[in-house]
């Protein structure tokens, strides 16, 4: 897969192409070796981070693809940390559920008349997760709506 | 997504407001900044001076001379024969609190024979030997002294209490800063010295119960229970085998780093007296690393030796005494860390608590990065600035 795609492009240079076809053998072997981790996650992550890379593909074709931008940070970084495989794994996890929480509080400051810039937005994102990790609620929603009923003065007022 | 990356994003996410408020974190730990007072009462002065000597053995006590009351309106004694002294200031806080602050300290003499050092390698030589002092002895820290006759190197202690405090038990501990000074004037000397027999009673282990770990860690949790709820949990307190320690987050140039003073309880090797004395280990660091040079300069300032202008009279009051030093130390071939260690013998625990060494170290941590942050960031605010255009 890798080389048809490179081979498409007929002004590479002979040097240069030598130089990719060293590189396309290295993420080859890096694949397949990464082919047998019982882990999916980290095997796409093994896959994209080496065609990042190396350059075969951006971040920005990346993004085209649907990749976010703080998603493929996350994964630069989850790689820069030189975890375990494990540990990689894990990162990308908590990376994801960071976007995806980051996405339900901007909505609920959306709701609140709040912007997401400034210190009021930080102030009601922390209490929100603050309650939610004292009680054990995974869902920020549900727990914004206990707090509303239950201690709405630990939310910053409405604008 | 698993429970437990959804519960580690919540934390993280819950801490982000306390992280971002600078002034909220730096009130983990604020040093009172104190300094000395326009008009000091001298005659006091000599009175606290004489209770400190007066708690010593008679034959260590007469060989200090009469109180000197010097320009500044600080009382001196000293002892000729081993250049030993011992200094008291009086200073004020912001509230107008008035304190005394004791510095005990000895003078070595003839450290460097300046015919075998080139003096232009003077400077050098005389910073890696207080390095490496400061190394090995934690019992105050090392410095060098500059005199008209030269340079030399110095080992000073120093403690500081609130005038309407307990004076008379922190005279007990300054006397036992007073003799280690004396005791370590002697320490090469073969035949056993009234001020090393003194000081070997002092901290004989017979005596001294030894920090347990489970006290240890139970101060390291009394202090981070302290804080403000929002500060204690961005604090996280440790234990790895015998090692306690606190891991404080510390933002600086755009970042955020961590502090991580470690407590373990121990028992060291003094020297001139051949012992083992049970205590408590101390260990921390800045929150950044250095050039080799700038780390040396680093440990000689934060030991107290700095030459900023305006800085002679001002103290900032972190430790509950001088519980050790910092030191610079190689990471690699180009980048140093700034160290403190530090040791606390068991004896000393009847001046003073686990929760006030504790609540000392993480004082003199913050303070002492604190100051590196400042001077960083103002150094890379005005780098490529030219002050003469």
């Amino acid at each position: 897969m890798l080389r048809r795609r490179r081979s498409k492009k007929s002004s590479v240079s002979d040097d240069l192409f030598a130089d990719y076809t060293e590189d396309a053998a290295a993420i080859d072997a890096f694949g397949m070796q990464a082919i047998d981790s019982d882990e999916p996650v980290h095997l796409l992550a093994v896959l994209l981070h080496r065609l990042l890379s190396v350059g075969v593909v951006s971040s920005e074709e990346l993004q085209t693809l649907g990749f976010s931008p703080d998603g493929v940070k996350a994964l630069v970084d989850a790689f820069e940390e030189n975890g375990s495989p494990e540990e990689v794994v894990r990162l990308l996890e908590v990376s994801a559920a960071l976007r995806h929480y980051d996405a339900e509080l901007a909505a609920i400051a959306g709701e609140r008349g709040m912007s997401t810039r400034g210190e009021d937005y930080l102030a009601l994102r922390s209490a929100i997760a603050g309650f939610s990790e004292e009680n054990d609620l995974l869902d920020v929603r549900a727990a914004y709506e206990r707090m509303v009923v239950e201690c709405p003065e630990r939310l910053p007022p409405h604008r | 997504m698993t429970p437990d990356a959804r519960r580690t994003a919540l934390s993280r996410i819950a801490d982000e407001y306390v992280l971002s408020r600078r002034e909220l974190l730096d009130s983990i730990s604020r040093p009172a900044v104190l300094r000395v007072t326009p008009s000091p009462r001298s005659d006091l002065l000599v009175t606290v001076v004489a209770g400190v000597i007066s708690r010593l053995p008679d034959d260590l006590a007469s060989r200090f001379s009469d109180p000197v009351v010097g320009e500044s309106g600080m009382v001196s004694v000293h002892v000729d024969t081993a250049d030993a002294f011992l200094a008291m200031h009086e200073l004020v806080d912001d509230s107008g609190r008035t304190w005394f602050a004791a510095l005990s300290g000895a003078v070595f003499v003839d450290p460097l024979d300046v015919d075998v050092v080139p003096e232009r390698l003077m400077d050098t030589a005389l910073e890696l030997a207080v390095n490496n002092l400061n190394r090995h002895d934690t019992g105050g820290y090392w410095g060098i002294a500059r005199r008209d006759d030269g340079q030399y190197m110095l080992r000073v202690c120093a403690s500081v209490t609130a005038s309407d405090a307990d004076t008379a038990s922190w005279s007990e501990l300054v006397a036992y800063l007073v003799t280690a000074s004396l005791a370590t004037t002697e320490r090469w000397e073969d035949e056993p010295t009234p001020a090393k027999t003194y000081f070997g009673l002092l901290t004989r282990p017979d005596d001294a119960r030894p920090f347990s770990l489970e006290d240890v860690l139970h101060a390291v949790e009394r202090f981070r229970d302290s804080l403000p709820p929002a500060l204690a949990r961005v604090v996280d307190v440790r234990q790895v085998d015998d090692l306690v320690s606190l891991v404080i987050p510390f933002p600086a140039e755009g970042g955020m780093h961590h502090l991580v003073p470690a407590f373990r309880p121990h028992s060291d090797f003094i020297e001139s007296l051949g012992v083992e004395v049970p205590g408590l280990k101390i260990y921390a660091n800045t929150y950044a690393d250095f050039s080799h040079e700038e780390a040396y300069e680093w440990a000689r300032i934060l030991n107290g030796d700095d030459k900023t202008p305006g800085l002679d009279d001002i103290w900032e009051h972190t430790t509950p005494w001088t519980l050790g030093s910092w030191l610079a130390h190689r990471s690699d071939e180009e980048t140093a860390h700034v160290f403190y260690r530090g040791f606390v013998p068991a004896s000393l625990a009847r001046f003073t608590t686990l929760d006030a060494v504790v609540r000392g170290v993480v004082g003199e941590t913050w303070s002492a990065s604190n100051r590196a942050r400042l001077r960083r960031e103002f150094d890379a605010t005005v780098e490529g600035v030219d002050v003469d255009a």
